[in-house]
């Protein structure tokens, strides 16, 4: 499903997916920061009140007093949530704040002994009500005698609470806001960023319609390889289609040579008139043998021009191992020429490849090959190899050979195929052209049983 | 001989029939790959020609059928486009040998010949019987260097026989291979035809090139 949908679709999901956790672990981390504050503040705050306390505390007849009215009014006010107690180790509540004794809260305020000289803060739930009770231990020497105190702050957590209650709704709102604008960059981002696709889509349109012949090269680095190789398709393309062209014309041009001689001989056959003094049976003789000769004319043309239109030399062009392919057209051809008996012998390069298409190779080899095994009289041998960054095939065979004056020419053909060689096959033409078109060499030779031998050699 | 035909050009097609019927061929021609299959299923024959780009079935893989189910007779196939590919992958498939169009009709004649000369192990065009000499690409036969006039259907029965030599063959085979279906099935005229070229071949009795093997058919057999 994804596969199916836009990159924007895909970046846009991969995001969505992810903001909502990166602002959730936000909104924790600061929730717990506040937090944090917010107690580290009601500590201090319970101190001061502590110390305050203990300030106006004032020995008397053995016992520690403070005054009925501290200097904080919220002391005195029941409703004001804060309350102080002084509380002696043996006796017990000494003193209360005039809130805390007038407060329902009087007697539940849970004891809980602590560790000396520290402020210890602790959180009750009394009557339904939150609560931070913070306690200090203190010993106060009074008429020579060591007693312990324990000044007790109570204060609600209701304000607290509504703090937190309100930070909370503030961050939420702050990060949902932060997301939806988040949403909108991210889009900005992602329409600004697939900005250049939708040119490339735009000006591949444009190369449709033939707006444009090339796509330019004022496209981001990550687009350029992909633009760089559609102009190179495109180049590729169009250079196929222009030899294309120019194969229709020169095999419709040059078929037109081979078709005029034979309507003309057939004008010359319907000239004749019956009984006439040249002997009709030679005339039809001749006629024959002129036709059949053109016919043959026409098929090499038509076979070499075919040969040249689909042959391309690719600028990508993976390698084709050699040796499969001398193996098959051998295997073949041994079948075909069972009655000579050949004996076949190869010395190929398991490894060996290069970087031509298969038909071709295989076109170039059964060419040269088939000509070894009908010339050849019992054997035929194949040698391939890689020397200096060049692929040499060597084919050899024991026939009669080609004599020297005749060497140049054979491999000539190819070129004057349109021209006129009746009664030739093709083949070597074939090979010789494909060895040109990969840059390639081909010699005539003699083989080391006087019979022909071809060397082929291939520039990798 | 019994030849099966399967190519689709129509005109092509008729040019094969008629030219190996002159030949005195037996002719079994298909149109397509579904018949011609069918045909090369049910039927032995002694040579087939099949063009490679076929409708309903291509020719690769009806020789690949034939291979498969274990037919033996010797395969021609034609190509037109002529590429190494299209030669190899016929060659591969199971067919012995190939050509390519247009080809002029001696050369078909020529491999077809050498095709069945070899699917019966005879090397030589010319079947050397001694005394008996069968020249099967000119279609003579002579006995003791002196040319014994037979008429093709005498030939054909020499010549099949002579091929498939010190094997018995029944007269059904015989009449398979050598007539046309239209042909009187009359084992008779086997018999007539045997008569007659034991007669020509060997007129004094003394080389007695084919014997009659009871209840099995024919047997030509001579030291070679």
């Amino acid at each position: 499903m994804l596969r199916a949908k836009s990159l924007a679709w895909r970046i846009f999901f991969a995001s969505v997916i992810l903001m909502p956790i990166l602002l959730g672990f936000c909104a924790f981390i600061l929730e717990r920061a506040f937090r944090a504050s917010l107690l580290t503040a009601e500590k201090d705050s319970l101190l001061t009140h502590t110390y305050s306390m203990m300030a106006v505390a004032e020995p008397d007849d053995g016992f520690l007093l403070l005054p009925e009215n501290l200097t904080d009014s919220r002391f005195n006010d029941p409703n004001s949530g804060l309350y102080a107690q002084v509380i002696d180790d043996e006796f017990g509540p000494v003193w209360q704040s005039i809130s805390l004794e007038i407060s329902p809260l009087n007697t539940k305020i849970p004891d809980n002994k602590v560790e000396m000289g520290n402020l210890d803060l602790g959180t009750a739930r009394i009557n339904g009500e939150d609560f931070f009770i913070s306690r200090f231990n203190t010993v106060w020497e009074i008429d020579d005698q060591d007693r312990e105190y324990q000044f007790c702050v109570i204060h609600s957590q209701k304000q607290t609470n509504a703090e937190i209650r309100n930070y909370r709704t503030t961050l939420a709102i702050g990060l949902i806001g932060l997301a939806l604008l988040l949403i909108l960059i991210q889009a900005a981002i992602i329409r600004w960023g697939l900005l250049p696709l939708r040119r490339l889509a735009l000006d591949i349109k444009q190369l449709e319609s033939g707006d444009i012949e090339n796509l330019d090269d004022n496209y981001p680095t990550e687009i350029l390889p992909v633009t760089q190789n559609i102009n190179h398709l495109l180049d590729s393309e169009s250079l196929q289609r222009k030899r294309y062209k120019n194969t229709l014309g020169d095999l419709a041009h040059s078929l037109k040579t081979p078709l005029t001689v034979i309507r003309s001989i057939l004008e010359s056959i319907k000239l004749v008139p019956r009984g006439a003094a040249d002997s009709p049976e030679d005339l039809h003789e001749g006629s024959h043998a002129s036709i059949d000769e053109q016919v043959e004319r026409m098929n090499n043309i038509i076979m070499h021009q075919l040969n040249r239109a689909t042959r391309t030399k690719a600028s990508f062009q993976s390698a084709t191992p050699i040796q499969p392919i001398i193996e098959r057209i051998g295997q073949a051809l041994v079948k075909v020429y069972k009655a000579k008996n050949i004996q076949f012998t190869k010395d190929v390069g398991k490894d060996l490849e290069y970087p031509a298409p298969e038909d071709d190779l295989m076109e170039m080899l059964g060419n040269l090959m088939e000509n070894a095994f009908k010339y050849g009289s019992s054997q035929v041998y194949i040698q391939a190899s890689h020397i200096d960054q060049h692929l040499i095939l060597t084919i050899e065979d024991d026939g009669p050979g080609i004599p020297e004056n005749m060497r140049s020419e054979i491999l000539e053909r190819g070129a004057r195929v349109d021209t006129s060689t009746p009664g030739q096959g093709i083949g070597l033409a074939v090979t010789t052209d494909i060895v040109s078109t990969y840059d390639g060499g081909i010699l005539v030779k003699t083989s080391h049983w006087s019979g022909a031998k071809f060397v082929v050699t291939l520039p990798y | 001989m019994r030849l099966l035909i399967i190519e689709d050009e129509a005109a092509v097609r008729q040019q094969l029939s008629d030219f190996f019927s002159s030949l005195k061929f037996v002719i079994d021609a298909a149109p397509d790959g579904k018949e011609g299959s069918y045909y090369a299923m049910e039927f032995d024959y002694d040579l087939a020609i099949i063009d490679i780009g076929l409708p309903f079935k291509d020719g690769i893989t009806i020789i690949k059928e034939l291979r498969a189910a274990g037919k033996t007779y010797p395969i021609l196939v034609l190509t037109a486009r002529g590429s190494w590919q299209d030669k190899v992958n016929g060659l591969e498939a199971g067919a012995d040998d190939y050509l390519v169009k247009p080809f002029h009709t001696e050369e078909l004649r020529a491999r077809a010949n050498a095709l069945i000369r070899r699917s019966t192990g005879n090397a030589s065009p010319v079947l050397d019987f001694d005394p008996i000499k069968i020249d099967t690409s000119a279609k003579t036969v002579t006995v003791n260097n002196a040319t014994v006039e037979l008429t093709s259907y005498e030939y054909n029965t020499l010549e099949y026989l002579a091929l498939h030599s010190g094997e018995a063959i029944s007269k059904t085979v015989l009449t398979e291979h050598l007539y046309h279906q239209d042909f009187e099935r009359d084992s008779n005229v086997i018999e007539v035809f045997v008569g007659r070229l034991r007669k020509k071949l060997d007129p004094d009795n003394t080389i007695k090139p084919i014997k009659t093997v009871r209840g099995q058919g024919y047997r030509f057999q001579l030291e070679t």
